[in-house]
Formats: C-alpha cells, structure tokens, sequence
C-alpha cells in the first residue's frame, strides 16, 4: 500500500464523535427570526389572492416581491425564489412568515388563505411536452445494424425517485448588515459558491458584499447541491427585510416534500444481436422526470445518456434522452447523478440478452467489454488502462462469483432461493464536457503561516466524505509536513477562492491535483518562519475536446470502474430477501486514504441495494406517498450484512498522486447486482427498480415479468 | 415543572410536561451532542439513556423522565468508556457525516452496558433504530465489535 | 391549554380520568401519541405508576401489568414465546424500551404488531374505573371484543386499561406456535401485513387451531367460525381441504393500496402464509 493510502483518524473525528460539532441546527444567532413557509397545495395553478392573517408585532411575511430578481440561479435561471403569479408544483414556496417563535409562525402560515385559478397539470413525464434539455448522439449505423441483425430485442427500464435522505436535513441561517450593504448566509452545503451566486442574482450584491459560510454538513449525496441556494435566498431576502438574522430548519416533512430528488427514469433499449450473439447496435432512448423546473437536469440527462452504454463496446449506436417537464417537485442531483437509471437498464438487459443467448451473464458481458484504446459513444477514447480483467479476476477470487451461480443455477427447491447477482459498471470523472475550463476554472490556495502550517484555501466542502483529511493529506505528501501542520477548515467565500462546487466526484481529481501542484511550488519555494502563499487554477487535460452541440469528444479525462456482487436468498412466499454478500471491487485509481475509501464504497453500495431494493418513493396526484421516515425506508444495520472491498491499482497520472474520482461510483452497481440476484433466484426478468417484494410476487402471479 | 436527573445533577425543567425530551435538552438545557433528524422515533439521531436504557427523545414527553436518570453524550463523552468507542469509531472508519453518530455513541454504550460480548446480529439490532445513510453500517459493527473486544472489563 | 397529570397512583389516575372523562389522554409510552402530535385537554401520564409494570402468573391466567414496556416482556420468561417473538419485531430497541404492549392494544392501529399474536393467544383486556365509593371496579373484554375497529376501541371515557390478561391454556401445549411480520425492511418498520397461528394436534387430529391476521382490514381478521370447521379434521383431510379454506379465508380479507404495500401483495401473502402455517 502506497503511504497515501495508509489510514489516519480524520481531521474532525473528535468534534462529530464527542457531539461538538456544531451543525447549522445547533447554532444560534443573537436576536434571530425563525421562519415558516405558506406553500402551493396545487401542481399547478394562477394565484388569484393571498390573504394574510394579521401578524402580531414581530413577525413578517416575506415574497418575491423582496428580492431584486426573484430568479434562482442554478444553471440557468427559471425557477423563481417565491412563487409570485403562479405555481408550478405542490410545496413550491409562495412565501415565507419569519418572526422569533417558529411554532406562532407556522401557525400564521396555516392562517394564510391563497386562492388559485386551477390550471391544468402535467404529472406524467410521457404526457410532458416541455423539456429542460435533449440530446442525441449517434455512431456507426444503427439503422444498417438492426436491419441485418439475427435478433432484435427490445426492453423498457423504469426507475423511481429515490431520496437522498441525508440524516441532517436542510438548514441555512441569513444575517444582514445594514451598514455595509452585506449578507451573510451560514448553513449545510456542498457549493458555498453556487449559493453565493445565487445571492448575488437575488439580492443584486457585488462579490464582496456576500459572504457564504458552510457549517458541519451531515451529509449531501447531491441533494444539498442546489436546493441550499434557494433556501439561502429565502432567508436572505427576509434577514434583510427584518433586520434580524433568519434561520430556517426543515423538518424531515418538509425536507423530503420540496428538496429535489433523483430523477425517475424511462429507459427504452433496442438491441440488434448478430448470429453470433453480439451486441451489432443498440438504440436507446432515454426519458427523465426533470420536474417542474430545469435546475440541474440538462446535466444529469448528459451523465445518463453517457452512461447508458455502461462498459460495453458497441459500434453501432444511436441515443437520444429528453428531461420532461412536469408539474412536480424539481428533480435534481444524487450521488452517481443520471447514471445509476442507465446502469440499471444497461447491466439487467445484458442479463437478459446473456439469458436470451444461453450465455452466462459473465461470459456475455466478457465478450462485450471495452478495451483501452477503444471509441467511446461519442467519439472520444477509453485513453488508460481499462481494468475490467483485473476487477474481475479479483471479484470471482473473494466472492466465488461464478462457482455460486453455477450452483444457484441449477433447480432449486423449497421455501428460500438463492441467487447471485453482478454488475460492472464505469464513472466518468469529473463534470461532464469543458464545464471544468469552461464554467468553473478552479482557483486554489495554499496559505503557509509564519508559524509554518499550512492552510488550504479551497471552496469544496467536507459533508462526511472526509474531504478536509483527504485534502490534507494530498498537501502533507507534496509537502513533506506532518498531517497535523495541515489546515482545512469549513469554507467561508470571504476567504476561500472558487474551487468549484462539491459535486461530480471530482473534489479529489481536480481540486486535489490544484493541492499537489501548489504543495510542490510551496515546498520549491519555500522559507521557514515567513508568511507565503501559492496559488493554481485549473488546466485541462483533455485529449479529444468535447464539443456539447454535437455531443461530441472526450466527455470525461478519465475513468473510474467497478464491480459489484450480490448473493441473496429469496422468499417464495412473501418475495423478501435475506442479503447473503456483497462485494464491492473498484478502480479508483490510487486510494487517498484506505478507510475513507471504504467507507465510500460500503455506504455507497448500501445507497444502490437501497435504490434497487426497498427505497419506494412514488409521486401522485404531484405529491409523494411516502412523506417522512416512517414511509420511506432506506437499509437499517439489520438489512445489509458483511461485505469485502477490494481496489485494483491503476492510477492516473491527471489526479493526485494518482487518484481518481470515487464517491459516485460506489452507488452505481448496488441495484443492478441486487436485481440480477433476485433473478437467478426467482427464475423472472424484472425492467423496474425499486424492485420491491410486491413487484417480485406480481411478477410470479403473471408467470412472467415486470 | 419536572423534575429529572440529567447527567448526573438533578435539574428541573421548566417546559410543560408534553414537551419532546429532546427539545428539554437541546433549547432548555443547550444540550446539541443529541440531534433531531425525523421528529418521529426513525432514525435515532436523537438517542439518549433514560435510567440506562436507549430511548429516542424526539418521541419521549418530558413527564416520561419524572424523577429518571437521562444521559445525553455531553454526560459521558468524559468517562472511559467514551473513549474507548471514540478510538474505535476512528479505527473502523465508523463516522462520516456524524450526524448520526451521536446517537450511535449511546447506542453502543447502551449495548455493551448490557451485553458486554455481544454477537454481531446483536450488535445489528442494537443499532437497527439508527440510520445512518454514510457507512452502509458494517464499519459501525467494526467499531462497537472493536470496543467490545478491547473494553474488558469497562463494560 | 393543556393540563398534564403526572399521578402517583392508579386510583388517582382513574379519579383524573373519571373527572376529565373524553378530555383526557393516557400516555404510557408515548411512541405513537408523540409522532402523531396528538395532545388532549388533559394529558395523564402513567409513566410513574409501578403498580402497572408487574406480569404476574395466578392460577391458570397470565396478567401483563399496563406499563410494561415491550422489552421488559421480552426477557421475562412468563410470557409466551410466540408474543415475544412478536414483540421482537417492533421498530427497534430504542421504541420497544418506551412502548407497551397496552399501548399497543390501546392504540389499536390496524397493523399493531401484537394484535394478531393477542388474538389467537385469546387476550383478555382489563379495563378499570373508580367507583363513587373509590373502590378500581374492573371490566373484562376479549380483545376482539375490546378492539373494534380502526385505532376504535370499547374503552369508556372513565375507564383505563390496567392490564393484558392472557389464559395459560391458549398457549400450553401446542404443536405449533407462529407470528410473522412482513415489513418493508427488518426494524423500523410498520408492518404491511402480519399473520399468527397456534394450534394442537393430537393423534393426527386438529383439537385446536386459532388463525389471525393484521393489517388486512380495520381490526384483526380472525373468523372463530372457521376455526370450527377446521378443528377436528385429521391432517390428510387438512390437507385435502387446504384450499378451500383459503379461499374462505380469501373472502374475510380487506386489504388496502397504501404508500406502504398493495391490496394484492397483502392478500397473497397472508394466503401463502396461512397454506404454510397449515402444511403440518
């Protein structure tokens, strides 16, 4: 194991074991307001009238009327800070009563009487005709290969939402100073700078009269992405009203009502096989639920159709994806972002080619991998080493992959059924295309103190994924300290520079390669005793450009690849299963740190079994049926059991020391492997995840599929 | 008014006796270690010992503690056996975000308190009532399992 | 405004509720008034009451004390392996240390994880009230009498529920006892349906058999009717008329579509069990 990798506590060990970190919820502010929101109970309606109750001294209401530009910026802008005209989706804010007692002020909200002329609604995304984004890509001759293939077959994949669920829900606090001109916003994020941003746009404020700060954040996995931005200009606009600092704390009701969630998907795959079994062409065509705005949805539809190939070669290929517009909450990002809808789809259709083949799903999927040096989608290059040998080797040596499932394969009787279940899977890197060179140019500091520690200067945030101890430790190598000689404190935008949001697995890959290059200046130059400082903006390193209007080139530098094994057993009668193993081996390129790595992967495989298991959230009427934690259930500590984690070494030479992206990747093969699994065991095909037992026993009782 | 045993010292609140316990202890009694994650006894970040025993205090009326005996971790973050699970909670890479992991904390102790040599289905149960959504899990069984091999005696 | 009673005894908390009548609220546990955010005019807490936290055996009956916590009867060996069983199923430790089995009864929610395993163990609940003399006068319904529909029960507004009283026989001696909770995932969760079974078989004939099922209609389906028909049938007759009886059984059900489960996946389910349960 290379030193890196070797593991040290983390930096904030001691603060989150003792209970002394200190969470947005557990701060407070002098003099502050608390804020309840009034809220559209429609999918989509004109307001006609709001009635307000009289508030007692002390309380305010706050609308769009209270910002400069009532428009949230994510990517683009649609989405308003506070419905003003109309609503668009049920739990879309229309406005907020702040005041310093939370109950009073909840209270006032439910006294607010808005009337609505009732529009028409779309809350089914076949039936949307909008779309935040479509793209299309094609290579080679699909047309030409479905005409002369041996076979064709076609498949639809539906996917459900599937909740972050976050154990800290959304917060955020809003202070403005009246006499500089300035607001500062403190909460639980993972982009301070898209929330800094977005306060700019809303409150029309230059640079320095924001100030964003991020607080302890009990996790993300994408959904504190975006929806922190509005949640900041909301307090932000009524700090500034009140003269008084605003907090607002969701509860878990209201955290999982209006919080943006994966996007349910639409997966539609036509496959032309040749008399020899071989995957000729592939049309795919792929639909997401975008919601009611576009927020991050164009991308998040570029990852799943990037994805929706998964590891395979395939020279004939035509894909085209559209995010429907719909009258629902917003869908936006978590963890794996697009991808986990198309490596559902991708990796159970080559179970059920493998199956229509009389292959082995293994052997079908050998005779399909990609190879370095091979075209992508989209016309760029698989550039470095692909591991898919070395993944497997190691998988079949821990987890006796193809030994179990020629047993499982065979007929098997009584109550409980066992079956055993692989997926292969890849990440690409980093944002999607130029966003790196283009959008973001991340700029990084190192600050060294006369008292020589060095403090890095960097936006991305720890929200549990151990980012202050992996940055820390990128620096102490390069530099040669000790970990302790290290700073990485929360950060603050009046003192960090833009290192970019914390999304896309690429904190360690990009801003961790900016702390090498700066740690190796600093150490060149360094001179004990003196006060020094080293800045480094992003360079691309990418081979083939990417061009978006074409969907063309090198979406990603590089690749991180995994692999992942399930073995169950399934109840016949109530379609339950038992988790017997879960394996879990990854290409990460150099590991930074061993336990935080695996870490990663343990909570991340958990995260895709949950998406393909049990984690049913479904929409109606445009509202979730599954509201709280009471209904909505991710894998408690008796659902899962032990499992072995394994990293092939491959580094890349773009990351630092080697390292490539991680966190997303870990979710990717969870759901897929599960659904395999539950298909040996049962002996059925099933297209739709959650696959819950209610799915597995219909799929019995029509002695067929679902 | 109700009177209550709060990490040792006797105390008495001042809140109506419906009041959540675990609003006694975070506003009234500035005690944050405990932490609010659903509002409705799921997922256990608001765990506390009540006479020894786990109880979620987000579900607890204050009258419920009457002359009982609460532990919140700022109450045994000082002893031992704290220290013990805080190094093993660092070895097995049991905490990520940490939200949970107070609540993991009291978990733990209120297992061991009981069951010095727990099995790993037990020490599964034990935790089954706190979610954690970072770890998967198996590196907090690591870490309680760890304890309990190095806590002879403590427990 | 709400007044909380603390009582320091059980006829001080049958006087407060007799006073206060449909004002007031009992609270054991708290696990299921708490979330729900339930209050009353007058809130009596029971929680200090030791009186109620007994099990004791007399004679041929099993009284379970109104306080006892569920994990307090799990350990105690006094109570039927097939209740224990079904208490162990209950969300997870940190619930079943607070909740009771009377709460559970008293809430009387169509999927409390006790009700089926307490209907086929012929539960009996004991409720009390003072009297203008003082004297605790106590009124004894079966459980099915007691329970009468969803989260409806036969309590009256001066009467407390002061104790679960089970009779030895429904237990002793049996082939097989059963409880099953089907959940959306191992702890912490409300169940989608729940089945239990106990029967005696002797000589190859059925003497006894009691069938139950949770959260398959407003209350416990249990049908004493066709108890009687299957009692008495040796096990090849059992077996030959096996799928008759789930098809009466079939009928009584009245499961529901909910963000939890869906009518069909219920009703199969309680049907594979119960063919299961009945493969002796």
């Amino acid at each position: 194991m290379k030193n890196i990798s070797k593991a040290v506590e983390k930096k904030d060990h001691k603060q989150k074991t003792s209970g002394r970190a200190m969470y947005i919820a557990d701060k407070k502010l002098t003099g502050e307001l608390q804020a309840a929101f009034v809220r559209s109970e429609l999918p989509h309606g004109r307001i006609l009238k709001i009635e307000l109750p009289p508030l007692p001294e002390g309380y305010l209401a706050v609308d769009g009327r209270d910002l400069a530009d009532n428009h949230l910026q994510v990517i683009t802008a649609e989405q308003p800070v506070f419905a003003t005209e109309e609503v668009s989706y049920i739990g879309e804010a229309i406005l907020l009563i702040a005041g310093p007692d939370l109950a009073t002020a909840r209270c006032l909200c439910r006294e607010t009487k808005v009337t609505y002329e009732e529009l028409p609604a779309v809350l089914d995304m076949d039936k949307a005709s909008a779309a935040a984004a479509r793209y299309h890509f094609a290579k080679g001759d699909v047309a030409a290969a479905l005409a002369r293939a041996a076979q064709i077959v076609e498949e639809t994949f539906t996917t459900g939402y599937q909740e972050q669920a976050y154990l800290e829900p959304q917060g955020v606090a809003a202070c403005w100073d009246a006499e500089e001109g300035k607001i500062t916003v403190y909460g639980s994020m993972q982009c301070p700078y898209y929330v800094h941003g977005a306060l700019m746009r809303a409150l029309n404020l230059d640079a320095q009269h924001v100030r964003v700060v991020q607080e302890v954040t009990g996790g993300g996995f994408g959904g504190k992405e975006d929806y922190p931005s509005l949640l900041a200009c909301q307090a932000a606009a009524a700090a500034r009203k009140a003269g008084a600092p605003v907090r607002i704390i969701h509860n878990r009701r209201e955290d999982m009502a209006v919080t943006p969630k994966r996007h349910p998907g639409k997966l539609h795959y036509a496959a032309a096989l040749d008399a020899q079994h071989h995957i000729i062409g592939l049309k795919i065509n792929i639909c997401l639920d975008a919601g009611a705005f576009p927020g991050l949805s164009s991308v998040v539809l570029q990852r799943s159709l990037l994805s929706a190939v998964g590891v395979y070669r395939v020279d004939n290929l035509e894909a085209e994806g559209r995010a429907a517009i719909t009258n629902t909450v917003p869908s936006g990002a978590f963890r794996g972002f697009g991808a986990p809808q198309s490596v559902f789809a991708v990796e159970s259709l080559m179970n059920h080619l493998a199956a229509k083949t009389g292959m082995t799903p293994l052997a079908f999927r050998l005779l399909h991998g990609v190879k370095q040096g091979d075209e992508t989608g989209t016309g760029g290059r698989y550039h470095h080493h692909v591991p898919l040998p070395d993944l497997i080797a190691r998988a079949e040596e821990l987890s006796g992959y193809s030994r179990k499932y020629a047993e499982y394969a065979r007929p098997q009787t009584g109550r409980y059924r066992r079956g055993i279940g692989l997926a292969l899977f890849l990440h690409g890197c980093g944002f999607t295309g130029s966003a790196e060179k283009d959008v973001i140019r991340s700029r990084l500091i190192l600050r060294k103190n006369a008292d020589d520690r060095v403090e890095i200067l960097a936006s991305n945030t720890d929200m549990g994924q151990g980012l202050k101890t992996t940055f820390s430790k990128i620096a102490a190598e390069a530099l040669g300290l000790p970990l302790e000689r290290i700073i990485c404190r929360n950060p603050d935008t009046d003192r960090v520079p833009n290192s970019g949001p914390t999304v896309a697995s690429r904190s360690i890959l990009i801003v961790g390669k900016l702390i090498e290059r700066a740690a190796r200046r600093l150490k060149a130059e360094w001179v004990s005793g003196r006060e020094q400082e080293v800045q480094e903006v992003y360079k691309d390193d990418v081979l083939i450009p990417w061009d978006l209007e074409k969907f063309r080139g090198d979406a990603y530098p590089t690749y991180s690849w995994g692999l992942n094994v399930v073995e169950l057993e399934e109840d016949r009668l109530t379609g339950m299963t038992n988790l017997l193993g879960i394996w879990g081996v990854f290409d990460v390129g150099t590991v930074i740190d061993y336990t935080i790595m695996k870490g990663q992967a343990e909570g991340g495989i958990l995260q895709g079994i949950g998406y393909g298991s049990m984690e049913k959230l479904e929409a109606q009427g445009g509202q979730f049926r599954q509201g709280s934690f009471t209904d909505y259930l991710i894998p408690t500590a008796m659902d899962t059991v032990e499992s072995e984690i394994a990293f092939v070494d491959n580094p890349y030479d773009g990351g630092p020391f080697g390292a490539k992206g991680a966190g997303e990747l870990t979710l990717l093969g969870g759901a897929p492997a599960y659904v395999a699994a539950v298909e040996q065991a049962t002996g059925r095909a099933y297209h739709a995840v959650p696959l819950t037992p209610e799915r597995i026993l219909a799929a019995e009782d029509k002695g067929g599929e679902v | 008014m109700v009177e209550f045993t709060l990490n040792g010292k006797n105390v008495t609140s001042q809140q109506p006796p419906h009041t959540r316990l675990l609003d006694v202890l975070r506003e009234e009694f500035g005690l944050r270690a405990t932490k609010e994650g659903c509002g409705e006894g799921e997922c256990g970040a608001c765990s506390v010992l009540v006479e020894g025993m786990l109880w979620n205090s987000c579900v607890t009326p204050l009258a419920n503690v009457r002359r009982k005996s609460v532990t919140t971790l700022e109450g045994f973050r000082d002893t031992e056996r704290y220290r013990l699970l805080e190094q093993c909670f660092s070895e097995a890479g049991a905490v990520q975000c940490g939200f949970c992991t107070p609540g993991m904390i009291m978990a733990a102790e209120a297992l061991l308190s009981h069951n010095p040599w727990p099995l790993e289905a037990e020490i599964r149960e034990a935790i089954s009532g706190n979610l954690c959504r970072c770890t998967g899990y198996n590196m907090i069984v690591d870490a309680v399992r760890r304890a309990a091999a190095k806590g002879a005696g403590l427990w | 405004m709400v007044t909380a009673c603390m009582p320091a005894s059980v006829a001080e908390a049958l006087y407060m509720k007799k006073k206060a009548g449909e004002r007031a609220m009992f609270v054991a546990g708290g696990t299921d008034i708490m979330p729900a955010r339930q209050t009353a005019p007058v809130m009596i807490y029971l929680q200090g009451l030791h009186d109620l936290s007994r099990v004791s055996r007399s004679g041929t009956v099993l009284s379970i004390g109104a306080g006892c916590s569920y994990t307090q009867l799990i350990h105690d060996e006094l109570i039927p392996l097939v209740l224990r069983e079904a208490m162990q199923s209950i969300a997870a430790p940190a619930i079943r240390n607070a909740g009771t089995l009377a709460g559970n009864v008293c809430r009387a929610s169509p999927a409390g994880d006790t009700l089926p395993v307490l209907h086929v163990l012929e539960a009996v609940v004991v409720a009390g009230h003072l009297a203008d003399s003082g004297a605790i006068v106590e009124r004894r319904l079966a459980i099915e009498k007691f329970i009468l529909g969803n989260r409806r029960t036969a309590l009256r507004p001066e009467e407390m529920v002061l104790a679960v009283e089970i009779p030895c026989s429904s237990y002793e001696n049996l082939t097989k006892m059963q409880s099953c909770k089907v959940g959306g995932r191992k702890a912490q969760a409300i169940a989608k349906l729940s089945f239990a079974g106990i029967c005696r078989v002797k000589a190859d004939v059925l003497q006894d058999v009691r069938l139950a099922f949770g959260a398959v209609g407003p209350a416990v389906v249990r049908s004493r009717e066709l108890e009687k028909k299957i009692q008495g049938l040796t096990l090849t007759e059992l077996a030959d008329k096996k799928n008759d009886i789930l098809n009466e059984y079939a009928a009584l059900l009245q499961p529901l579509d909910d963000q939890r489960s869906t009518a069909a996946y219920r009703r199969q389910v309680c049907l594979s069990l119960l063919e299961d349960y009945l493969t002796l």
